[in-house]
């Protein structure tokens, strides 16, 4: 039989995917939708049930033939639904596509099921979900197994086998388990992948003989039961003790997910980078790397519905020769204005390329999701654009005029067009070290942190021109505000930078003295080793060096170990042009020689008090290393009255934030689950509007364009991202006259360091005894100190 | 970025700076609130008052018609005022009138001036009438916060060392992992053994109602079957430190024929023996627990009393003098 025949194929049934086959209806292009699952939009089937779906990003307008609106999840999809029935969008479900093969014009498409098709162009629009793994044994294909759970409520007095050993299995089998017996199976012996947070609670519920857990073990084989038997299936488990069968009513495998990267890569596209988020290489009109293979939606890098249905709709438009500006056009135009003067929006941004180096290896595409995601700002002469001390949640690019640099040392630097500054907050996560003015006809981009951190990670070369920015300004700030630019990059080239994972050493007790360290971010602590294990001596934060007071003259190997508490970044320069950059300058020996005195004594003041180091390990073990303000409750003050938790939620529509009974104690200093708005927030790494920001004083908090996704929830290693319905305040006369609240969306909520009430955190100012308080990573040697001597 | 309203050192008379964010960095007793700065001043208060008093009193006995009675009594009212604003600050969360610890010092030191201010304002003239019994109320409001205070100093740390170093939450793991075990151990034995130990568990008793937790009593108990008359004649007996149980065990481990059934019942007495140490704990716990907020439930009523035989005492005073 001869393959059927499209001019368009378009995989996958998700709001990209549906708004462009909508589209090809319209224009009576002949085409086909290949959905792997059996119904449309996986991605939002397996929202929760009910979930509110938000129609973010607020300014951009819709342009499909399908309808979307923010409405619960039911609604949506029933709209859909609709849409592909009026608009005669040809769909066929149940049809993975596994190969691609041929060329523009005469692509030819294998299906799981063995068939195959031909289609003169192809849209990709797999999303980046992934298709959930499935358990590859006997059986593993019957009803009774399932790859997602869509409410834990719906089963009761079931036995229920969860396999995997991630965040998601180890979450469902703790909600199932309320009301069901459950056996977790993993194929390891412990959790690796999992959040701390989730393997305590799992522990406990252990301990606590709330569920079962088969470690080492294995699903051999499903299958039915027989008729007399408990429940209707029958599950055989292998482990290291040997086989046993189990009655259950049913299997949930969470097993992760098999990106479409490696697929997608195995038809020729290419992507940006090797990271695991890079997005592919595309045009502006979502054209890949293969001609006549565009990809759009979340697999393009637009996180959001309301833009995936967008490039649906243009795609299409494009193929039949009707070329139309991206949806966005008005938005951008409207942020471009103050720098337009009469040219086309596309000139704009080359023109801001040209003037940018950090942006010059950008793609178009790439370029107006930045300048999207970013803000023109024209600060009058003599503004501060931000002050020292400030945390910061942007950088800032000079697009025209200039910016005065105000350090405490040294001569004061001026940037124009072109620049860069504020990358150094962005790197340590720390707050400014130097101040920002605004000079004559200031005209700057401002950009979050999370867009240019996700370009620095997928874009190399925005990576490497921000790193080499970053040496020359750290070391001119922190180490030679005196000397000639010459010196300056004499030593930078020579310069390197070293990322350490938590735990990672950057050096270790009898290691030679070579190169000279700075932090960059995170936080390492320094210890020597004792027979029972590191005995810490010292904390270095983010901007610090570290050991100098190692490096004395005659010095020739380190006395203590340097241990990266978080994630950490460093910078180095090689010891000898330290030496001789330290011979020829007063002002740096005397520097030296204070850092040399301050942290010989810190180091003598911890070795005396070794509780003290344990204590400060108990606290480095659980992040307090990257906290820029955490909740600590001295448990000799506590009384256990709950105003603390009370106070939360009565400043924060009820529902508090902060859950004072869990978390670790350690000698009496107890770390309740609360956020510790740390220095490089996790949450923000991902979240699809950008609803996560940080203030000058660093509170880190959601706005209320959060569309209730979970991704932050799943980031925050420390669990205190609650996905809450907040219920909205309706006042009591309103309520008398009979409105009732409305039904509230889940959305992410979690300690705003009580950002509106001028009078701090109500946590601490609602506590009686005195026993909460907030402090910074930085005073954590200081707490660790006065405890060790406190402690009865 | 935060500011602190100009507005509020004028509200909250007592309060100078605490923004509830500066620098305050270790933790800090409401005890020692800034260097004991409103002991300091209490002090200085009542010292002020005592010397007046002194040097007064030799010209006339002093009593609260003189001109210094009256000031005194004065200041005592507006401070049992004040003391009582503590309530309302306490409950209105969003307060920029700083923080709850730096209140409390001033509530606690400034409750004890009160106390030395209305004694010298009422100069020791005691009777059976409203006036007496305002001052009474005071005594007893006082004694209360005095109690309190102690409380609030040495509970938490004695509930620190008596559950050794676990929360509470461990400890009611590990009571339910000992329960889990005993049931293990128990299913190899025979049938009535295993319904006493299951009786020994479902009846084990923890916290109960306001005198239950202040006694801190272990009520837990245990259903004694009647193995003549049958089941309907089954007695409840108090278990307390699981002894009943305990008893119970022994007596089958010292009757024991077989080397297993011995040894799975010595394991069981164990276990029981652990279970009533924690049990011990945690009732002790709950105790502790109840008796930091007990006190409380006298020192608020006490203190609404005060407030009305105050209001009743200058009423007096100024209609039928
Ligand atoms: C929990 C959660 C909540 C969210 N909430 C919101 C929200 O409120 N508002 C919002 O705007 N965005 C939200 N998002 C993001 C939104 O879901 C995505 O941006 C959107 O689904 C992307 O659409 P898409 O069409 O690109 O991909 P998807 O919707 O992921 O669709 C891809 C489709 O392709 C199919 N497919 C995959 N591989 C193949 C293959 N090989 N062959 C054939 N078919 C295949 C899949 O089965 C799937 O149906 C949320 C995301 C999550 C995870
Ligand atoms: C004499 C007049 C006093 C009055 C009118 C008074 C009033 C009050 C009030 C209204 C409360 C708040 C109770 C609540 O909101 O539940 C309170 C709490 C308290 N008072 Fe007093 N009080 C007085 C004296 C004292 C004294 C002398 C002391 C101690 C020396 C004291 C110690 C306390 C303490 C420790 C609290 C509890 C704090 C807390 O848990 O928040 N009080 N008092
Ligand atoms: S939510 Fe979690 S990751 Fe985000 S700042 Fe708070 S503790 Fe850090
Ligand atoms: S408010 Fe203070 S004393 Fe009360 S529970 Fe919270 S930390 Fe403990």
């Amino acid at each position: 039989m001869p393959d059927l025949e499209f001019d368009v194929a378009i995989l996958g049934a998700g709001p990209a995917g549906l708004s462009a086959a909508a589209r090809a209806a319209q224009r009576k292009l002949s085409h086909i939708v290949l959905e792997a699952g059996a119904r449309h939009a996986n991605t939002i089937q397996q929202y929760q049930r009910r979930k509110h779906v938000m129609s973010e990003p607020g300014l951009l307008p819709l342009r499909s033939d399908i309808a979307f609106a923010a409405g619960r999840r039911e609604a949506v999809l029933q709209g859909w639904e609709d849409g592909i029935r009026k608009t005669n969008a040809q769909i066929r479900y149940q049809a993975e596509v596994t190969a691609i093969s041929g060329a523009k014009g005469a692509f030819r498409l294998a299906l799981k099921d063995g068939d195959a098709l031909r289609a003169g162009h192809v849209i990709m629009a797999l999303g980046v979900q992934g298709n959930p793994r499935r358990l590859e044994v006997p059986g593993g294909e019957l009803s009774c197994v399932q790859t997602a759970l869509e409410s834990a409520d719906a089963y009761l007095r079931e036995t229920i086998i969860v396999v995997g050993a991630g965040d998601a299995a180890i979450e469902n089998a703790l909600a199932l388990a309320v009301q069901n017996r459950v056996i977790l199976v993993n194929r390891g012996a412990d959790f690796p992948r999992a959040k701390d947070s989730n393997v305590t609670r799992l522990t406990r519920a252990l301990d606590a003989g709330r569920l079962e857990c088969s470690y080492r073990a294995a699903v051999k084989l499903i299958s039915a039961a027989a008729a007399e038997s408990a429940a209707p299936y029958q599950v055989v488990l292998g482990s290291p003790e040997g086989e046993r069968t189990v009655d259950c009513h049913r299997v949930i495998a969470r097993l992760g997910a098999i990106a479409p990267r490696r697929f997608v890569e195995s038809i020729g596209v290419r992507f940006l980078d090797d990271r695991t988020d890079a997005i592919p290489d595309l045009s502006p009109q979502y054209e890949s790397s293969v001609p006549g293979l565009f990809i759009i939606g979340a697999l393009a890098g637009c996180p959001l519905i309301k833009q995936a249905m967008n490039q649906g709709y243009e795609v299409i438009e494009h193929l039949s020769g009707n070329p139309i500006q991206p949806a966005d056009h008005p938005v951008l135009e409207a942020k471009l204005r103050p720098l337009l003067g009469g040219r086309e929006v596309a000139a704009t941004l080359d023109l801001i390329q040209d003037r940018v180096p950090t942006f010059a290896g950008l793609k178009a595409l790439a370029m107006r999701e930045l300048v999207l995601a970013s803000k023109i700002v024209t600060p009058r002469k003599g503004r501060r654009i931000f002050a020292r001390g400030d945390y910061s949640s942007s950088v800032f690019h000079v697009l025209q005029g200039q910016v005065q640099l105000e350090a405490d040392a040294g001569e004061p630097m001026l940037l124009r067009a072109g620049q860069l500054f504020g990358e150094m907050s962005l790197i340590s996560g720390r707050p400014h070290e130097i101040g920002a003015v605004a000079g004559p006809e200031c005209m700057l981009l401002e950009t979050p942190h999370g867009t240019i951190k996700k370009l620095a990670r997928t874009e190399a070369s925005v990576r490497s021109y921000i790193d080499r920015v970053f040496v020359v300004r750290a070391l001119r700030l922190l180490l030679l505000p005196r000397a000639r630019a010459e010196t300056i990059h004499a030593l930078a080239v020579r310069a390197q930078i070293h990322s350490i994972s938590a735990g990672d050493t950057l050096f270790e007790q009898g290691d030679p003295i070579d190169r000279l360290y700075l932090l960059r971010s995170g936080s390492v602590t320094l210890s020597r080793p004792t027979r029972s294990g590191d005995g810490p001596v010292a904390y270095c934060a983010a901007g610090s060096f570290v050991d100098v007071a190692g490096c004395v003259p005659g010095a020739r190997s380190r006395t203590v170990t340097a241990r990266a508490t978080v994630a950490a970044d460093a910078l180095s320069i090689d010891f000898e042009s330290f030496s001789e950059l330290l011979s020829s300058d007063e002002a740096l020996q005397r520097k030296v020689q204070v850092e040399q005195e301050q942290q010989a004594a810190a180091y003598a003041r911890m070795k005396a008090q070794p509780e003290a180091g344990d204590v400060l390990s108990f606290l480095m073990s659980h992040g307090v290393g990257e906290a820029t303000n955490v909740l600590v409750i001295d448990e000799q003050l506590c009384i256990g009255c709950d105003q603390c938790e009370k106070a939360c939620a009565h400043t924060h529509e009820g529902v508090s934030r902060l859950n004072r009974r869990a978390g670790p104690s350690f000698y009496s200093l107890h770390l309740p689950t609360s956020c510790r708005h740390c220095e490089h927030p996790h949450c923000m790494r991902d979240c699809p509007p950008n609803a996560i920001h940080r203030l000058p004083d660093g509170e880190v908090f959601i706005d209320d364009t959060c569309i209730g996704c979970g991704n932050c929830e799943e980031s925050c290693p420390y669990g205190v991202i609650q996905m809450a319905e907040v219920p909205e305040r309706v006042g009591i006369v309103q309520r008398l006259l009979g409105r009732r609240p409305a039904e509230a969306a889940k959305t992410a909520v979690k300690c705003d360091m009580c950002k509106d009430l001028n009078a701090g955190p109500a946590c601490v100012s609602a506590c009686p005894t005195g026993a909460a308080i907030r402090i910074h990573a930085e005073d954590v040697v200081a707490l660790a100190r006065t405890r060790a001597s406190a402690v009865r | 970025m935060r500011r602190t309203s100009w507005l509020w050192p004028v509200l909250a008379p007592l309060r100078f700076d605490e923004s509830g964010i500066g620098p305050k960095l270790m933790h800090e007793s409401f005890i020692n609130y800034r260097n004991h700065r409103y002991g300091v001043f209490a002090v200085a208060l009542c010292l002020g008052a005592v010397v007046t008093s002194l040097i007064d009193s030799r010209r006339e006995p002093q009593n609260g018609g003189t001109w210094l009675g009256y000031t005194l009594g004065s200041i005592a009212a507006l401070l049992i005022c004040y003391l009582a604003l503590y309530g309302v600050r306490r409950r209105s969360f969003k307060s920029p009138a700083g923080s709850a610890a730096g209140w409390l010092s001033a509530h606690v030191y400034l409750g004890v001036a009160v106390l030395c201010i209305a004694t010298l304002h009422c100069g020791f003239q005691f009777g059976w009438n409203v006036h007496t019994s305002a001052f009474v109320l005071m005594l007893l409001v006082s004694i209360s916060g005095c109690w309190g205070v102690y409380v609030y100093a040495r509970y938490p740390g004695l509930m620190i060392r008596q559950r050794g170093n676990s929360s509470r939450e461990t400890l009611l793991e590990q009571l339910s992992t000992l329960d889990r075990r005993a049931r293990l151990l128990v299913s190899a034995l025979d049938e009535r053994l295993q319904s006493y130990v299951e009786e020994a568990i479902r009846r084990t008793h923890l916290g109960g109602g306001v005198w239950a937790q202040l006694r801190g009593r272990d009520r837990s108990t245990i259903l004694i079957p009647d193995a003549l008359r049958g089941p309907p004649f089954a007695r409840i007996v108090s278990n307390e430190g699981q002894h009943v149980l305990i008893q119970r065990l022994a007596q089958e481990h010292a009757g024991a024929h077989e080397a297993s059934f011995a040894a799975k019942l010595q394991d069981l007495l164990e276990v029981a023996s652990e279970k009533a140490v924690l049990v011990g704990k945690l009732q002790k716990d709950i105790q502790l627990q109840g008796l930091l907020q007990f006190w409380l439930y006298c020192h608020l009523p006490l203190c609404f009393g005060l407030l009305a035989a105050l209001v009743i005492h200058v009423l007096a005073v100024f209609l039928y003098r």
